[in-house]
């Protein structure tokens, strides 16, 4: 089991250099990211765009294009419709955001024509340490799916149960959340976490699920046996299913920007991992990310 | 401004004691925060609830009730109706929920808004000191309204500026959250923020500022900024007050440093209050020792309501 994000990082190291693809890398990030990658010995990159200004930008960096493909293409757009394809074409192990355009990156990687993922299962999960305690916990789903309803918050929690086996835990401990612990005929969320945990306890999913929780019973075993509540997996949550999106993306960005916990995360569902840029992860943490995509494929943890 | 919960407490015992109605008072770490907040001068409670299981816990704790108003009653609707009546007739200037269940306070304090003129919006605010601004934030709504519509949020909004003006924040900056997050701007959260910020503009909502952007990401880098180094957040662009979509989020907000006080929110203090209605309540959790549930009562004493000019109080 990996407690922590270098442990992540030091375990897809033992692995094979994968390769990488991204459309227009421009930005200080996205191009400090994808070397930090290559010089972890993580990926191979293979990069689309302008040839003269990814290597100016690299130089401005103070890096190169040591162990870079680079692919001239002049027009963005044309560029990330090469990447999908390069990587369709199963000639790179993985793709990368990097400076595209969130919703025509999405909208692209999911369209009807690329293999290599469909709207409907992908789900985003968001990790973030606790040193205290040793281990990394997740929340789920943090970006993609909006309002979903019980099939696809098994789908969601499917998608995240995989995720914790890439990262060594087996039989992930699940809180459904809710706003207390009973459950409320008139709150959906009580009512989808009572299924989900049912639905473990009779092993239809293979993690060991209750709800529904609210936070405080979730995080604290002392907590909850004050409210009278003897929780299995109260004060040892290794994943967090949230209701919808408002909490989702809420809360990891509660969590980042007044806690200052960094979170990385996993864009999961698709057939080739696919790494996010996204705003509220830390520069470093794409590395996570793409370390994630490795132990993915090493596992072989896909859809 | 108040900037602490140790500010709070100072505030409180200058402005004390005020009458407070105390709903269920018949357990031992409440009626031990009451006889502290009695022997500070905070207040006077009206003790409604199990007479003599109050008289039997006071006994034990050494708390002495016998100036105390008591009223002896065991159904928690009635309880919590006749608390909440207290306050509106002017008997008592807050109200404090003892052990008693949320819902039995929110029908007493939404009925009597029914009969209000001022506010008929009831919500719940959650205060919270936050260690790296040494200041208060307030977030709302946390508990009372589930899935506020625009209409609601404004009232809400007014409300929370209103307890916010009585900490002496001015002109607070509100932060509206919603999970805009580059993908889809037809979210409801979206539109009721956009709809929020012509309010403002048109001089509906007053007293206040909006934040621009839709989610902190926003508040701190503009549309399309990014996060670069998680240790170098500039602070001092985090609103005064948050105000989110729905109860399922206000939930896990006003609790989320409960999910890691050691890692990243050592230091937090939060308590939570529920206004509107002109009665002002303060909700200790019943999972709180006495200590801050005292906290709580000189939160209460610093929102009470003013006493009646005709002297009602007198």
């Amino acid at each position: 089991m990996m407690h922590s994000f270098s442990e992540i990082l030091a375990e897809a190291q033992k692995g094979e250099r994968r390769i990488m693809v991204t459309p227009n890398p421009q930005s200080k990030r996205v191009l400090t990211a994808v070397n930090d990658a290559r010089a972890s010995g993580l990926i191979a990159p293979v990069l689309v765009g302008n040839r003269n200004l990814i290597e100016k930008s690299l130089f401005a960096l103070g890096l190169n294009t040591e162990g870079c493909r680079i692919i001239n293409e002049y027009d963005p757009l044309q560029a990330l419709k090469k990447s999908i394809e390069i990587t369709d074409r199963g000639e790179a192990d993985m793709i990368f955001q990097g400076d595209a355009n969130i919703r025509e990156f999405l909208d692209a990687v999911t369209d009807e024509k690329s293999g290599i993922a469909e709207v409907g299962d992908l789900s985003y999960s968001s990790l973030f340490e606790l040193p205290s305690e040793n281990r990394v916990s997740f929340f789920t789903d943090t970006y993609i799916q909006e309002f979903p309803d019980l099939k696809q918050k098994v789908n969601i929690l499917t998608n995240a149960i995989s995720l914790a086996n890439v990262i060594g835990i087996e039989k992930p401990k699940i809180a459904a959340l809710s706003l207390v612990e009973m459950i409320n005929l008139n709150a959906q969320s009580s009512l989808d976490a009572a299924i989900l945990s049912k639905m473990s306890e009779r092993g239809q999913l293979d993690a060991i699920i209750d709800g529904p929780l609210d936070v405080d019973c979730a995080s604290s075993f002392e907590r909850a046996r004050r409210k009278g509540l003897n929780s299995s997996v109260s004060g040892k949550v290794d994943i967090y299913l949230l209701h919808d999106i408002e909490s989702g993306f809420s809360t990891v960005e509660v969590f980042t920007f007044l806690g200052g916990a960094g979170t990385a995360g996993a864009l999961m569902g698709s057939k080739i991992p696919v790494v996010l840029n996204l705003r509220f992860e830390p520069t470093d943490s794409i590395l996570i990310d793409i370390a994630l995509a490795n132990l993915r494929i090493q596992e072989g943890i896909l859809l | 401004m108040i900037r602490s919960f140790a500010e709070v407490e100072k505030a409180a015992y200058e402005v004390g004691p005020k009458k407070a109605s105390v709903l269920r008072a018949e357990n031992r770490e409440f009626l031990l925060a009451l006889k502290e907040a009695c022997r500070r001068g905070y207040i006077e409670p009206i003790l409604i609830g199990n007479e003599s299981e109050i008289r039997k816990i006071a006994d034990e704790i050494e708390f002495d009730i016998g100036s105390f108003q008591l009223i002896d009653e065991n159904d928690p609707q009635e309880i919590a109706d006749r608390g909440v009546n207290l306050v509106s007739t002017g008997d008592a200037q807050f109200v404090f929920r003892g052990h008693i269940e949320g819902h039995f306070l929110y029908r007493a304090l939404i009925r009597s808004s029914s009969n209000s003129e001022i506010n008929t919006q009831v919500c719940a605010v959650s205060l919270i000191y936050l260690p790296v601004l040494s200041k208060l934030i307030g977030m709302t709504d946390g508990g009372v309204a589930i899935a506020p519509d625009f209409q609601s949020k404004i009232e809400i909004i007014r409300n929370t500026v209103d307890l916010f003006s009585h900490l002496g924040y001015d002109n607070p900056r509100v932060g509206v959250l919603t999970a805009e997050r580059g993908l889809n701007p037809e979210l409801d959260s979206v539109r009721d923020t956009v709809k929020i910020k012509e309010a403002l503009a048109n001089g509906e909502l007053k007293g206040c500022s909006i934040e621009d952007g839709l989610s902190i990401s926003d508040f701190l880098f503009g549309r399309d900024g990014f996060l670069e180094e998680s240790d170098k957040i500039d602070f001092s662009l985090i609103p005064d007050i948050f105000l989110v979509h729905n109860v399922e989020f206000g939930n896990i907000f006003s609790k989320i440093d409960s999910l890691s006080a050691e890692d990243y929110f050592s230091g937090w203090e939060r308590h939570g209050i529920i206004t509107g209605a002109g009665i002002p309540t303060v909700v200790p959790s019943r999972a709180d020792k006495h200590n801050t549930i005292v906290t709580d009562i000189a939160l209460g004493v610093l929102i009470a309501r003013e006493e009646e000019a005709t002297g009602n109080d007198a």
